[in-house]
């Protein structure tokens, strides 16, 4: 079993009303809770809207990297699978599509010890 | 990196139905009551970064304990921040205007304006503010979906049946007008409450009637807008200043028509006429609420349309079949509504009454004398629906052809149609 990164972009959800919230919520929920009680879930948390690049040898810090809510990273999820075609089959899974979000796969390198 | 579990998966740690909707109505409230009706934005501005909140913590973590108090405690914190950053700029409402602007009492009085009472309090004040008469009707039911039931303008304009642009306007005017006016956020007193009470169980009927009647909008908008029509009433009289027969009858009303909701329409959306309706299928547990409140609405000697529209529904309700209805009587509480509340469709209603009672011919000699209802389309479906007893079936054509340009709906035109097809089959 490999572990593998999703980083979860855009899928903005600023303009839902508080009924329409509270149903994607739900929904993030029972996705999260199927896949730990598929011993899938390793871990994984929201990320706040606020964030600072800095870029250089001068460490010129930015506000950013993306001004698009769309293209913004928030959140990201850990997830075991047998390889890239079962993470990819798990992202398939996710909510965020409904909303136009995109989920990234990425297997994550583990040191050998 | 933390790698922390999610909500744990054995318990069921789920939210209760429409949680958000109805805590939104409460914050919104309690937080226009502190940065005034001026600044009700800001209000909706601090209950939708809480949810958006709530929403990354929820999802990938436990759900909380006490959701509702979760979500007080951010909308605080974040009213907190608000309040430091303006303390020399804004000005709130009178009453607080000073306990807020101290830090020895800042966070006490706003712990204070979230408890349970102090919510409700706030609540009947944005019911009586949505429904002030110096806002125009439209303005009202879309300002009190908007307001106290957390509908968005995208939900709104489903629930009605108009454009998003539309309810744009709509609530732009009713904000504009709050400013303009300058009006109180407060529950009316004395003499005027019962006129301002007049006002709010119009909206409140309004709201439940444009969920009931509407049939092209999609079914679970139209059921929220009558569940939400009878949550408000309820508000209203569980607060002194609403606690009125008047409001149990509404409350009694609400509930016989809402306990026939789902024996009203077919699996195709389409409508089923009470005469035809599976009177199994009637929802026996919110007719005995309609009971119950109905009793409430006896106390005092004011009999008003709501009550006689009440104990039609009742009548209606207690029928074991459409034929077994107690006509006579039905007969008699609409007499007494017309002399209220003389209006033409309430005529048609007797008319149709009179048929049950006297016969077709009498019910056209009746229908005969209503004006204004040529535009109508029910009111010519009910002619045609006499002239085919009396087997004048060109007539009866005539006028379902009428009524068949009259209506946009489709399930409406749909029960035209085949009305038509029996008729010329006949």
């Amino acid at each position: 079993m490999k572990d593998y990164l999703f980083l979860f972009r855009g899928g903005d959800r600023s303009g839902l009303s508080p009924e329409e919230l509270q149903k994607n919520m739900e929904k993030w929920g029972d996705w999260i809770k199927g896949l730990a009680t598929a011993g899938k879930f390793k871990g994984g948390e929201p990320l706040g809207a606020e964030s600072k690049v800095v870029k250089g040898k001068k460490k010129v810090v930015t506000d950013g990297p993306f001004a698009e809510s769309k293209e913004m990273v928030g959140g990201y999820l850990i997830v075991t699978a047998k390889d890239i075609n079962e993470a990819t089959e798990i992202a398939k899974t996710c909510p965020i599509y409904e909303l136009d979000g995109i989920t990234e796969v990425r297997e994550i390198h583990h040191m050998d010890m | 990196m933390p790698s922390k579990l999610p909500a744990d998966t054995t318990s069921a740690n789920v939210l209760v139905d429409h949680l958000f909707r109805h805590e939104a109505g409460k914050m919104v409230s309690v937080l226009t009551r502190i940065f005034g009706l001026k600044h009700i934005e800001i209000a909706e501005d601090i209950v939708q970064d809480t949810f958006l909140k709530a929403l990354d913590e929820w999802s990938f973590h436990k759900i909380p304990e006490n959701p509702p108090a979760w979500l007080y405690r951010v909308a605080k914190n974040r009213t907190i921040d608000i309040i430091r950053h303006q303390k020399y700029v804004a000005e709130y409402e009178q009453e607080l205007n000073l306990l807020l602007k101290s830090e020895w009492t800042l966070s006490h009085s706003l712990n204070n304006l979230f408890l349970d009472s102090e919510i409700e309090d706030s609540q009947l004040r944005m019911i009586f503010t949505s429904c002030h008469p110096e806002l125009p009707k439209e303005s009202q039911i879309a300002l009190t979906l908007k307001t106290l039931c957390g509908f968005s303008v995208g939900e709104i304009s489903r629930a009605l049946l108009t454009t998003d642009a539309n309810i744009n306007k709509r609530l732009f005017r009713a904000k504009q007008k709050l400013r303009d006016e300058n009006l109180k956020f407060e529950i009316p007193a004395g003499k005027s409450l019962d006129e301002r009470l007049d006002s709010v169980y119009k909206v409140i009927y309004l709201l439940f009637n444009e969920g009931y009647k509407s049939s092209d909008s999609d079914t679970v908008i139209r059921k929220d807008l009558c569940a939400e029509a009878i949550r408000l009433c309820k508000l209203l009289a569980e607060h002194p200043a609403g606690n009125k027969p008047k409001t149990y009858a509404l409350l009694a009303l609400m509930c016989f028509h809402a306990a026939r909701l789902d024996a009203r329409l077919d699996d195709n959306g389409y409508i089923i006429l009470l005469k035809e309706q599976d009177r199994s299928k009637w929802d026996r547990s919110l007719i005995s609420k309609g009971y119950e409140y109905l009793n409430e609405s006896s106390e005092g000697d004011e009999l008003s349309e709501y009550h006689l529209e009440a104990g039609i529904a009742a009548n209606h309700a207690s029928a074991l079949s459409f034929e077994e209805t107690d006509w006579e009587n039905v007969f008699k509480l609409y007499d007494m509504l017309v002399k209220i509340h003389p209006s033409p469709v309430t005529y048609l209603n007797r008319a149709i009454v009179i048929g049950q009672i006297r016969g077709a011919k009498a019910a056209i000699a009746e229908l005969e004398k209503i004006k204004d209802l040529d535009e109508y389309y029910l009111y010519h479906t009910t002619f045609a629906e006499f002239y085919s007893l009396l087997k004048q079936n060109s007539s009866a054509l005539k006028h379902l052809n009428k009524a068949l340009k009259l209506t946009k709906s489709k399930a409406e035109k749909k029960l035209i149609k085949d009305r038509i097809e029996t008729i010329r089959k006949a």
